[in-house]
């Protein structure tokens, strides 16, 4: 029996191809009359001043390391969340661990609200 | 089921302590923001208080447990390490407040960061299994990389800040890929299993050993591993680079001496990184201390003597490997418990002549101190003279056991090595003593401002502690020797 | 797809056509994708066309009404076909091989994650047994591609929608992968097709029905989380028509363009299928006994109408109040919620 994950390489494949294909056509059909106008990105018609990569403000870093701490914590609930109720004999023992852990986690969360790393402004 | 029992937690409680601690600080920060600063000194000083008293209770009570399914086990050795590095993290603390209120970033996370990082290193010497070791170092360190930066308008503390986690990331990878080579090797994560993979995949095994070495060295700041320690510790807040100094410096030696000894063992076979610490010993001691001759910072400089120091100790580490005794591994855990001392004292009095828009780092800041806080120098006078390694100061003694007992292993070219270091570095130590008591700002041409700001009660009580430990466990070395002794026979009894 | 495996020998034997035994599941699995790469590209040429007749109504006019007749129903078609004969221009300073990437990377996220879409008990292509899991998973190869566009375009538009996108995406990742977990330790399991047969016999079964409704606002928070991550009205800022342009895809044209657009709307069915199965009970009925692929085409074309019914009625947010949505009202409330479900069980 081939593995149900095998369906994956099947579709990446495809969708790929698929993808390349609409890029082939369109390279085919569409036409090809580039200037230096539109070659240059776009301003809203304003004359371009420099190169766009600039840097940007760190609230966006600080969001994207939000994001790993908190995706982390939160990928270690699944596991947790799918054996939850076969361990429920166990009592309070599953309850009490991903409390503590919640709870941990919610102090991180507290802080960083309280420190207005959560304000955009 | 695998399960965390209360056993596994009470047996922790020294890092509990911290972590706990450290977490209360958070939550108290985030609560009351007003009150947090002064309450959270007190606070880690109350957590590292616990955890040094519980270690040292259950280190003469004799405690052996294996905890957490076998990943930890908190037996002498690591309640000596624990209790050092309690010692060495309360002396950074005490230095800590007057610093960082001159320097305006008196802030409750500096704790909270610290004692995460202490939590990790009370874990590193008590680990067991190698992905634990991973994880205790990753505790350790990622909060001192934010501590180094922690005065984050200054730009040569952010610089040391991106340095040390730049390089640090880097030997982390290292140690990780060294992990996965052993554990493919061995075919487990236990530290007494990992002998066996060097007959199953010798390939692998020297390997991965070679990659743990280089990760282990990195951390303990040994040539060729070293460029990071001189800017780090420049640029690190001074109370960062004591803290550095000295329980950043002994904690990997806490994880490195049990790796090699529980897990590479002394056997010729898997025992090849006697001959190589050998060499990194030589090199260590002597480019450490070669170019701590040249520097005119005392942190820059004392950032060498770091490596030179590093050097030393791994000779006793080498010595204890070859004689397999209790007794020569007590003499560098005794060692590391008197740099310590020496290292906190040192940096302490940079921090007591700190001025709010200015550091007293350069030697010649010190020009003329004798005449003008004649106590602080002779102080200062005693700490250089201890790292110098003068009797009948506890810096002698500490020496003195390693050489010796590195004598009676054999390893007499690396002592006589060892010694003219010592000789060598005696010149930049007495430097500063040559320049806080026959110099004056006549020699300078500036006069030097010697005025507390900012008093502190706190760095006052760590200098005189230290003082009074390096006079007084000198000479009295026995009942830490004992203490030492104990820690390490617990060790061996689970080595080959 | 094994239900496909099984029968397809039966049928190439009808056809005269000899296939080696091996072969078959290969040649299912082929099937399978292709069906479902063709149903994405349909569904999102109905969905453009749906929403812009739903959008003139809404707005009291008539949306498109010349092409093919009736209802401008085949105006979707034309304009793919106007996509493809347009140019495809590559900006002269961007950087090449990042820029073709891109949109690759959001089309495959997109794709990848139909494999586990769970349309009935018998149409799905794979039920793997970590399905949720995996869709998820997937779903944030989009953001890589977005980041992609936004930074390989060399345009202070793309550059900030790209930023925004970003921010936006990941703040929801974590309501919304958490708002999956009461379902999950209700089902006990991350599989789709058991997730969804525990929701069987009727309307009241449904988790999103089950009091105390722990779940009931999981579902809130899921659907308006996946509302952000597809940068859907009122979530548009990303792409905010009227302060940057068109966001991360301004540089892109022709095929490119819609390959994100097409992302977009595949995206819609996904988020409202995956609500559908979550929480609304996937391929049952509203009575007992009921079920087929109707009742859960039916649900997801409801919370799609949804979709579009929220794009031209609410106005768009601000960046501060999306992180705030996001960071202090879901995430508290989502972890309550799963709490809240774990306590349940111990009735």
């Amino acid at each position: 029996m081939l593995s149900p994950y095998l369906p994956i390489l099947f579709q990446l494949i495809l969708a790929a191809g698929f993808a390349c294909a609409l890029l082939v056509l369109t390279h085919v059909f569409g036409p090809r009359r580039s200037t230096d106008v539109k070659l240059s990105p776009f301003e809203c018609g304003v004359d371009l001043l420099d190169c766009a990569h600039h840097r940007f403000s760190v609230k966006f870093y600080l969001v994207a390391m939000l994001f790993i701490l908190f995706d982390i914590e939160a990928i270690f609930f699944y596991p947790w969340a799918v054996i939850f109720r076969e361990e429920i004999s166990q009592g309070l023992l599953l309850l009490s661990e991903m409390g503590t852990f919640v709870a941990v986690l919610l102090v991180g969360f507290i802080f960083i609200w309280r420190k207005g790393v959560l304000e955009w402004a | 089921m695998i399960s965390i029992t209360a056993a596994d937690l009470s047996g922790i409680s020294p890092a509990l302590h911290l972590a706990v601690a450290g977490i209360a600080i958070m939550l108290l920060d985030a609560l009351w923001p007003m009150r947090s600063k002064l309450l959270s000194v007190w606070i880690t000083l109350a957590a590292l208080g616990c955890s040094l008293t519980t270690s040292l209770h259950r280190l003469t009570a004799g405690v052996d447990v294996t905890l957490f399914n076998g990943a930890v086990r908190m037996d002498g050795y690591a309640h000596a390490f624990s209790a050092i590095i309690c010692l060495a993290s309360t002396l950074a603390v005490l230095s800590a407040p007057k610093y960082l209120r001159l320097r305006g970033v008196h802030l409750a996370e500096y704790y909270a960061l610290l004692l995460f990082s202490v939590c990790g290193m009370v874990l590193f010497a008590a680990a067991e299994e190698l992905i634990m070791l991973f994880l205790a170092l990753e505790t350790l360190s990622i909060p001192v990389y934010c501590l180094v930066g922690f005065t984050r308008t200054n730009v040569y503390s952010t610089e040391a800040s991106m340095k040390y986690f730049v390089i640090g990331a880097f030997a982390t990878g290292f140690l990780v890929y060294g992990i996965a080579l052993l554990y493919g090797a061995a075919g487990s994560g236990y530290l007494v299993d990992l002998r066996a993979g060097a007959a199953r995949a010798p390939g692998l095994f020297y390997a991965g050993m070679t990659l743990l070495l280089v990760g282990f060295l990195f951390k303990i700041g040994a040539v060729p591993f070293n460029m990071w320690t001189p800017d780090a510790y420049e640029g690190a807040p001074t109370p960062v680079t004591t803290f550095m100094a000295e329980a950043v410096k002994a904690a990997p030696f806490g994880g490195m001496i049990k790796v090699l000894f529980v897990g590479f063992g002394f056997d010729a076979a898997v025992g090849l990184w006697q001959p190589a610490l050998v060499v990194i010993a030589v090199l260590t001691m002597t480019v450490g201390n070669l170019t701590a001759l040249v520097q005119t910072d005392v942190k820059r400089m004392m950032g060498y003597s770091s490596i030179a120091h590093s050097g030393y100790i791994l000779v006793g580490i080498l010595a204890a490997s070859k004689l397999q005794s209790a007794d020569a591994l007590a003499a560098v855990l005794y060692y590391l418990f008197v740099y310590v001392l020496m290292n906190a004292g040192a940096f302490g009095i940079l921090i007591l002549f700190s001025h709010k828009d200015k550091d007293t780092n350069a030697v010649e800041d010190l020009t003329g101190l004798a005449r003008e806080r004649p106590w602080a120098a002779a102080l200062m006078a005693v700490y250089m003279l201890s790292l110098t390694g003068l009797p009948p100061l506890a810096g002698f003694f500490g020496k003195f056991y390693i050489f010796s007992y590195a004598v009676k292993a054999g390893y007499v070219p690396l002592v006589i090595i060892a010694i003219l270091n010592s000789v060598v570095s005696a010149y930049y130590y007495l430097k500063v003593i040559v320049a806080m008591y026959f110099r004056g700002p006549e020699d300078t041409g500036r006069a030097a401002v010697f005025h507390y700001e900012g008093y502190s009660v706190f760095l006052l009580a760590m200098l005189w502690f230290t003082a009074w430990g390096i006079l007084y466990y000198g000479i009295h070395s026995e009942p830490q020797l004992a203490l030492a002794r104990l820690a390490a026979s617990s060790l061996f009894a689970t080595a080959p | 797809m094994s239900e496909l495996a099984a029968v397809l020998p039966g049928v190439l034997e009808k056809a005269g056509w000899s296939v080696p035994g091996g072969l078959v599941p290969v040649l299912a699995m082929f099937i399978c994708a292709s069906i479902v790469a063709a149903a994405m590209g349909l569904s999102a040429a109905v969905l453009v066309w749906a929403e812009r007749k739903l959008a003139g109504h809404f707005q009291c006019r008539l949306g498109p009404v010349y092409v093919g007749g009736k209802f401008g129903w085949l105006q979707s078609i034309a304009d793919g076909i106007k996509l493809l004969l347009k140019e495809d221009i590559i900006p002269a300073d961007a950087d090449r091989p990042l820029f073709r990437l891109a949109p690759y990377l959001v089309v495959l996220g997109v794709f990848l994650a139909f494999i586990a879409f769970p349309v009935s008990e018998k149409l799905m292509v794979a039920d793997l047994n970590i399905g949720i899991f995996f869709i998820l998973a997937v779903l944030t190869l989009e953001v890589f591609g977005v980041i992609l566009a936004g930074w390989a375009s060399n345009n202070k538009w793309a550059l900030l929608g790209a930023m925004r996108a970003a921010a936006q995406m990941v703040s929801y990742e974590i309501p919304m992968g958490l708002a999956i977990l009461p379902v999950v330790v209700e089902a006990q399991s991350l599989s789709l097709k058991s997730i969804v047969a525990a929701q069987s016999g009727g309307m009241l079964r449904w988790y999103v029905f089950q009091p105390p409704f722990f779940m009931g606002v999981s579902f809130l928070i899921f659907f308006l989380a996946g509302l952000a991550s597809l940068k859907r009205a009122p979530f548009d800022l990303p792409e905010a028509e009227s302060e940057l342009t068109a966001g991360f895809h301004t540089e892109y044209s022709g095929m490119r363009f819609s390959f994100f657009f097409m992302a977009e709307y595949a995206g819609m069915i996904l988020v409202s299928g995956l609500a559908a199965a979550l929480y609304l009970g996937g391929w049952h009925g509203i009575l007992p006994g009921q079920s087929g692929a109707m009742w859960f085409l039916l649900k997801t074309a409801f919370l799609v109408f949804v979709m579009i019914w929220l794009r031209w009625t609410l106005p768009r947010l601000r960046i501060d109040q999306v992180v705030y949505v996001g960071w202090k009202v879901l995430t508290p409330f989502v972890l309550a919620c799963v709490l809240g479900q774990a306590l349940m069980a111990y009735k």
